[in-house]
């Protein structure tokens, strides 16, 4: 899994790369402590390239975004394939933050 | 093969003198030929006997066509091939009856060299989509066993080789099995980190910078013979219907009751960190199913 992260405008836009799971979730978390540290409104992650993330990868997302919501920042997830998008619809991710496929 | 291994061909042509030319030159080569000289002839041929390979027809039959014939042995015998005689005049409907299914055409005048050529090499592709049809057949049916020490199980790998599994015996479509390969990681995780290392999910936390309760807590007990020496057991099963994944773990069990009726009634995010990864198998998987203890849990996912 790899991530690229590039900073426009208040946006911060990380494309994630491969699919995330138990073992690489912990890659994901250790990029997320460094991107908290940097100056955005919203946080843009493309999924495209992510086939499917465990609950532990989601995991990684939601303590993200509970550290940037306290912060009064935003998040959003595009370009997600349709599995993961149900499935995060019926885990109720939505309720957060926008889900764009 | 049948006829002492021979080959069959049917030749069909209106033409008797081509169709003996044809048919004595390849009974020479030792293949088994018969002939008929309209489409009905060698429709009735075909439903009578089972030791045909291959079909060579002239598509000018009189009454029903050569492609009529195509198209009846199409419905009827599926994919054996058919390798269609044509004059120049019909060459565009040779091309045309290709791509509706034709495997192969020869223009007359011909060579019978040519017609070797062509029919061997269609006779040899057929020979391996056959053999590839059979590995696939028998590759629907599968049972495996594991059983593994805690301290050496990774639920990451062995998610991995399962997925690969299913794809090879093409389960469902490619996009479709990757789902599966979080089921799975879910399934071993929750076997080895809940049930064998007794891991309870309120160690874990929100911080992103220091490592958890949880992590410190999991990697004591992967160092703890109390614990890392217990078995992880799995047995797999897949067959053309579906396929079930059964795991045992030796841990106290878990009151699966509450989290099993949970999935449906699903109004609000779960931000807390347990029950998400029982959600997302729920999600994905038809039935699932615990004994009492809540140590054994059993998977079914019907093909797609």
């Amino acid at each position: 899994m790899e991530l690229n992260v590039e900073q426009q405008n208040g946006y911060l836009n990380v494309t994630v790369i491969g699919a995330v799971d138990n073992e690489n979730s912990e890659e994901l978390k250790t990029a997320f402590q460094d991107l908290l540290n940097r100056e955005f409104k919203e946080a843009v992650f493309d999924l495209t390239y992510v086939p499917f993330i465990t609950s532990s990868g989601i995991g990684k997302f939601l303590i993200f975004y509970k550290n940037i919501v306290s912060k009064g920042r935003k998040m959003r997830i595009k370009g997600i394939n349709d599995n993961l998008y149900d499935l995060f619809k019926s885990i109720k991710l939505d309720q957060l933050f926008p889900i764009e496929r | 093969m049948s006829h002492n291994g021979k080959p069959g061909i049917l030749v069909v042509d209106d033409d008797e003198m081509i169709v003996d030319l044809i048919e004595s030159y390849f009974s020479e080569l030792g293949y088994y030929v018969s002939t008929a000289t309209t489409a009905e002839d060698a429709i009735h041929q075909l439903s009578h006997e089972n030791d045909i390979h291959l079909v060579l027809s002239d598509i000018g039959l009189p009454g029903r066509s050569g492609l009529d014939l195509l198209k009846i042995i199409r419905e009827t015998k599926g994919e054996i091939p058919v390798i269609l005689l044509t004059g120049m005049k019909t060459l565009d409907t040779a091309i045309s009856a290709v791509k509706s299914g034709a495997t192969d055409f020869i223009t007359k005048p011909f060579k019978l060299e040519t017609i070797r050529q062509v029919v061997e090499k269609n006779l040899r592709k057929n020979e391996r989509i056959r053999r590839k049809k059979q590995v696939y057949e028998s590759l629907k049916y599968l049972n495996m066993n594991f059983s593994f020490f805690t301290y050496e199980f990774n639920p990451d790998t062995l998610s991995k080789e399962l997925t690969d599994i299913l794809k090879k015996m093409r389960f469902a479509p490619e996009e479709e099995i990757q789902q599966f390969e979080v089921v799975f990681t879910e399934t071993f995780t929750n076997a080895m980190e809940h049930g064998n290392l007794e891991l309870p999910s309120s160690a874990k936390s929100d911080d992103l910078l220091f490592r958890t309760e949880y992590e410190e807590l999991r990697e004591q007990r992967l160092n703890d013979p109390r614990y890392a020496n217990r078995k992880i057991q799995i047995a797999f099963e897949c067959n053309p219907n579906l396929f079930s994944l059964t795991v045992k773990d030796e841990g106290p069990g878990f009151e699966w009751k509450k989290y099993l009726d949970q999935h449906h009634k699903i109004m609000k995010v779960n931000t807390h960190a347990f029950g998400r990864g029982f959600n997302i198998v729920q999600h994905y998987i038809d039935e699932v199913h615990f004994n009492q203890k809540g140590n054994i849990i059993t998977l079914i996912k019907n093909r797609i």
